[in-house]
């Protein structure tokens, strides 16, 4: 039997007071492997720190191959960090996790992907979804677990009669709002948002970015928010970590960053967002990413 | 003088006989002039792909169209297949959202660009080649030569997508249809390509029909924006007409008011349920 209270393990909050999550000179280094040749081991993620306050939002920002998605992966505990730390509320998450850690961290944070039509099973009814994870995680019984799922679909908005529908009996902007009602379900004091509303229209953008931001008043959740986009970073984070080649090359208070950016990466980014009187400039084109020297 | 397209209420239908009629198009009508470039905006499900679609006939084979499509002033509905494909291969380059998925994998970049010339001439071939190359370096790809010998997946989206743009650019067509090319990629990739098309377009005079769901891109792209709404052109404007102000349709205000603004930040963006618009188009 599960008990209603997380079991002695690192998850527990040593200390309330100290950051949701906290990073510490955290890397990462692929070896490529190859049956004919040895590649050059790939940096990552390359001395990467940054803090979550509990009820904030912090965007980390950067493009393809800039290493913001293996951060990500990291704290969520899918992929082991080469070197650096991580730590919940003071405490230190265990290199290697058993299936209680795992749980105990599954309530602390969770993530919600780019793509709701994939990290939804297409067989399993919406309501399921959820009720599979509340009772993975609480003792509760029918009855219970189903008048959570739908407090939790009144979350998010999402009207009850909802709840025996399929994923593809739903639009875009509903199925991301079952992924974060199942996000929620475990009353996770953090959420990743990777790219979660990429995807999405701008009328429907807009209604998530407005659930997102009354959840969090409601719940005091932080968001750990992963986008390229930094009109929505503006629209939604507190603080703001700019990465480029796997490196913080800007971090701090996302209006400070966005009105007075330092970095030339972080200034290419900020002209590349389309906005009235907006002329697209070409750069010196490279093959690879983007580089700060071309801004 | 005759438009380069001419689209005159164009209506698409699935279903019929003995199924529910399922009418996806609703009288869609408008004109590229030669060298012009025009934009369609609208949500997905507002008809903006099937519309782009039928304009080469590539259309699901199961919906019927109705109305008329003009190219050079010829009926594209009327043409036999060995028609539209010379229209296809000769006269309109099309460029879609996504390159991985677009691009057969199995075959070399360097094939796949010079794909419509295979049943000519050794020398047609050997030009064919040439000009690839010409238009890779173009695109701005660095060391064209190794990227014909590449396979789709060893290139990054970006250069993919610029590839793609090459291959629609290789019989030098008068028209160039590109749905949603920059959705895929990254923001900084996608100045890139927008300034790409953009040049492109001034070099060459090639016609353009832009589909994408971000109002200020194709506001910066643009000599003209049409906005559809469930199946219908709901407005047409110009980037003048849509940053000054002169909005006249609810749904065209929705579009540019949701997204959010670089510059500021609001308290909260603005709440429109889609369906707001369906009748007598009022905001709720």
């Amino acid at each position: 039997m599960i008990s209603q209270e997380p079991q002695e393990s690192f998850a527990v909050p040593r200390d309330a007071t100290a950051p949701v999550v906290r990073v510490r000179d955290l890397r990462k280094t692929f070896q490529p492997r190859s049956l004919l040749k040895i590649g050059q081991p790939v940096l990552a993620v390359d001395g990467v720190s940054l803090a979550l306050p509990a009820g904030s939002t912090l965007a980390v920002v950067g493009e393809s191959g800039s290493g913001k998605t293996t951060l990500a992966r990291m704290i969520m505990g899918v992929e082991t960090p080469t070197s650096g730390s991580i730590e919940f509320f003071g405490r230190a998450q265990p290199r290697r996790m058993r299936t209680r850690d795992r749980r105990a961290h599954a309530r602390v944070i969770q993530m919600v992907f780019q793509n709701p039509y994939r990290s939804l099973d297409p067989r399993q009814s919406v309501g399921a979804a959820i009720d599979e994870v509340l009772r993975l995680h609480f003792d509760l019984g029918r009855q219970d677990s189903r008048a959570r799922t739908a407090e939790l679909f009144d979350l998010v908005r999402l009207s009850p009669t909802r709840l025996d529908a399929l994923p593809r009996e739903l639009s875009g902007g509903q199925r991301q709002r079952v992924c974060i009602a199942r996000a929620l379900a475990t009353n996770p004091r953090a959420i990743i948002l990777d790219e979660a509303v990429a995807a999405l229209d701008v009328l429907v953008q807009a209604q998530v970015l407005n659930l997102l931001a009354d959840v969090q008043e409601q719940t005091d959740v932080s968001y750990l928010f992963v986008t390229h986009d930094l009109a929505v970073v503006r629209q939604i984070a507190d603080d703001v970590l700019v990465m480029w080649s796997g490196r913080v090359v800007e971090h701090g208070c996302a209006e400070e960053v966005l009105d007075h950016p330092e970095h030339p990466y972080t200034r290419l980014l900020r002209d590349s967002v389309p906005r009235p009187g907006w002329k697209p400039a070409r750069r010196l084109m490279d093959d690879g990413p983007a580089s700060p020297e071309h801004a | 003088m005759t438009p380069l397209l001419q689209v005159d209420d164009l209506h698409l239908t699935f279903g019929g006989r003995d199924r529910q009629e399922q009418r996806l198009l609703h009288g869609v009508s408008f004109t590229v002039a030669a060298g012009e470039a025009v934009g369609i905006v609208g949500e997905s499900g507002s008809g903006k792909t099937l519309t782009l679609r039928a304009i080469t006939a590539l259309h699901p084979p199961n919906a019927r169209i109705d109305g008329d499509i003009r190219f050079d002033g010829l009926s594209v509905p009327a043409m036999s297949p060995r028609e539209l494909t010379r229209l296809r291969r000769d006269h309109v380059g099309m460029v879609f959202q996504d390159p991985h998925a677009a691009i057969n994998p199995v075959h070399r970049i360097g094939d796949y660009l010079t794909e419509t010339y295979r049943k000519d001439g050794r020398k047609q071939r050997r030009d064919a080649t040439t000009r690839a190359l010409e238009l890779l370096h173009q695109v701005r790809i660095k060391d064209p030569a190794r990227i014909l010998g590449c396979f789709p997946h060893e290139l990054s989206g970006g250069m993919l997508q610029r590839v793609m743009i090459a291959a629609a650019l290789m019989r030098g067509p008068r028209l160039l249809l590109a749905d949603e090319p920059t959705t895929a990629l990254d923001v900084t990739t996608q100045a890139e390509v927008v300034a790409l098309i953009a040049d492109l377009r001034r070099d060459r005079g090639t016609s353009l029909v832009f589909i994408t769901h971000d109002i200020e891109l194709v506001g910066a792209l643009c000599d003209r924006i049409l906005v559809m709404y469930r199946g219908r052109i709901v407005e047409q404007l110009t980037p003048a007409q849509l940053h000054g102000g002169e909005i006249s349709h609810p749904y065209t205000a929705a579009l540019l008011a949701c997204r959010p603004d670089v510059t500021r930040r609001r308290d909260r963006l603005p709440a429109i349920a889609a369906g707001a618009f369906e009748e007598g188009w009022a905001v709720q």
